[in-house]
């Protein structure tokens, strides 16, 4: 009895350091080393994590919840908090209480990044406006990308693979680094380090895609050809540079969003399939968007803390050549 | 900058080169960084050059599209290093912002 006491102070005193932003290197070396020390370990602290997530305060209203007071992200983690309550409601638990294995909810909101360790020493970065359900079984480690993006850099177990489900698709590895991208084209694949199988759910449609190799799917597109990245380019977001490559310009601002402080929207069909290539800090968005009005037939207009983006001739009633009349 | 066309890029000195990016200011253009650029698509050689001068930059796909790049390494000033990666291209950055850059293509001077 007084071991399992022990146990759960450790566990629980090892997860709070984990949730630490100040946490340091041998900390988490100290805290992984712990938890991989025994299977009791292991399910303490899996406990003291999803007790964690059921903590979250349940009066926080639902407007909390949507991305629009842009700037508050001081609340981020109250917020994301809130979120993991709603979907674990959403998920239907009928008990406040949920047995060690049940999934792990982690939620960031727009701006935010965050560091995760998971049980088995994998590290997952969430990006901002992510979501990820950490599912973890004695024979599998799975992981449903809810929302936006994450870097997975997965602890090498052959025996136990690692499985990143989006979108009626999944990634599979054993132990490698790799990124997971919902946007407007689908979902995206992208390989830092190692292989990566990528799968359509129900499909026998596959590909194996080794360092430097990035693939998209969708429901309505199905798999992709796989294409050539520069594995560094792939965890650049994780240092706030994200980079665009060939991409359309509504698959552009979808990913900015998940970052601008202020929501970006385009008003006008025709700009949307505009194809670009760039590279943006996320704390230049708004210079980097201005710069597009040199290079496309677009206007940024900021109204009412958004970045509109327009044609420059709206049919109607601008009377036509805004660009001339601005000259 | 097609003051630069037919010159070999070897020939130009580091302070030739430091006149190159257009409308640089603020001093960003003589930062001095280590470039690594391995030869690919200009595309993507920009962006790379991007990342590493620590700038933005942004243009359409397809202004580029066809076109291949030999590549950059070394220590060069931000704007050494546009001119030795854009020489003989047909294009040139040049600041929109503080720290972002967009293309232009020239045209060719015997076409002007």
């Amino acid at each position: 009895m007084r071991s399992d006491l022990d146990r759960c102070e450790m566990a629980t005193h090892w997860f709070l350091r984990l949730q630490d932003a100040a946490v340091t290197l041998e900390e988490i070396d100290a805290a992984l080393e712990w938890i991989d020390a025994s299977e009791q370990n292991r399910l303490a602290f899996e406990q003291v994590e999803s007790c964690w997530h059921l903590q979250a305060p349940p009066e926080m209203p639902a407007d909390a919840l949507t991305p629009r007071p842009r700037r508050m992200l001081k609340y981020g983690r109250i917020a994301a908090l809130a979120l993991l309550a709603v979907i674990f409601l959403g998920l239907g638990a009928d008990s406040p209480w949920m047995p060690a294995s049940a999934p792990a909810h982690y939620a960031t909101v727009v701006g935010e990044t965050r560091d995760i360790v998971l049980p088995d020493g994998s590290r997952v970065t969430l990006g901002g406006a992510s979501g990820i359900v950490v599912d973890y079984h004695p024979h599998t480690r799975r992981v449903v990308l809810v929302d936006g993006e994450a870097l997975f850099k997965v602890a090498k177990r052959p025996d136990r693979p690692f499985i990143v489900e989006a979108a009626g698709g999944s990634a599979r590895a054993l132990g490698t680094t790799f990124n997971v991208r919902r946007g407007a084209e689908g979902v995206t694949v992208s390989v830092a380090e190692g292989l990566v199988q990528v799968q359509l759910a129900g499909g026998d449609d596959s590909v194996h895609l080794p360092i430097g190799n990035e693939v998209t799917y969708s429901q309505a597109a199905g798999l992709g050809a796989s294409r050539t990245v520069n594995p560094e380019r792939v965890v650049g977001w994780t240092r706030g540079v994200l980079t665009f490559i060939d991409r359309p310009l509504v698959a552009v601002v979808a990913d900015l969003n998940r970052y601008s402080s202020q929501l970006i929207t385009i008003e006008d069909d025709a700009i949307r399939s505009i194809r670009v290539t760039g590279s943006v800090t996320v704390g230049g968005i708004s210079e980097w968007l201005h710069a597009l009005e040199n290079v496309i037939a677009v206007e940024l207009h900021e109204t009412g803390g958004r970045l509109q983006l327009r044609s420059p001739r709206p049919t109607g009633f601008l009377h036509g050549n805004g660009r001339a009349d601005a000259a | 900058m097609s003051f630069y066309h037919g010159v070999q890029r070897r020939w130009l000195s580091p302070l030739l080169m430091s006149i190159g990016l257009v409308c640089a200011d603020g001093g960003v253009s003589d930062e001095i960084r280590f470039f690594a650029i391995p030869p690919q698509s200009l595309e993507t050689a920009l962006v790379s050059y991007a990342e590493q001068a620590r700038l933005q930059i942004i243009f359409r796909t397809d202004l580029l599209e066809g076109h291949y790049s030999p590549g950059l390494n070394g220590s060069y000033t931000v704007s050494a290093a546009t001119v030795a990666l854009l020489a003989k291209t047909g294009f040139s950055l040049h600041f929109v912002g503080p720290r972002t850059v967009v293309v232009d293509a020239e045209l060719p001077a015997d076409h002007r």
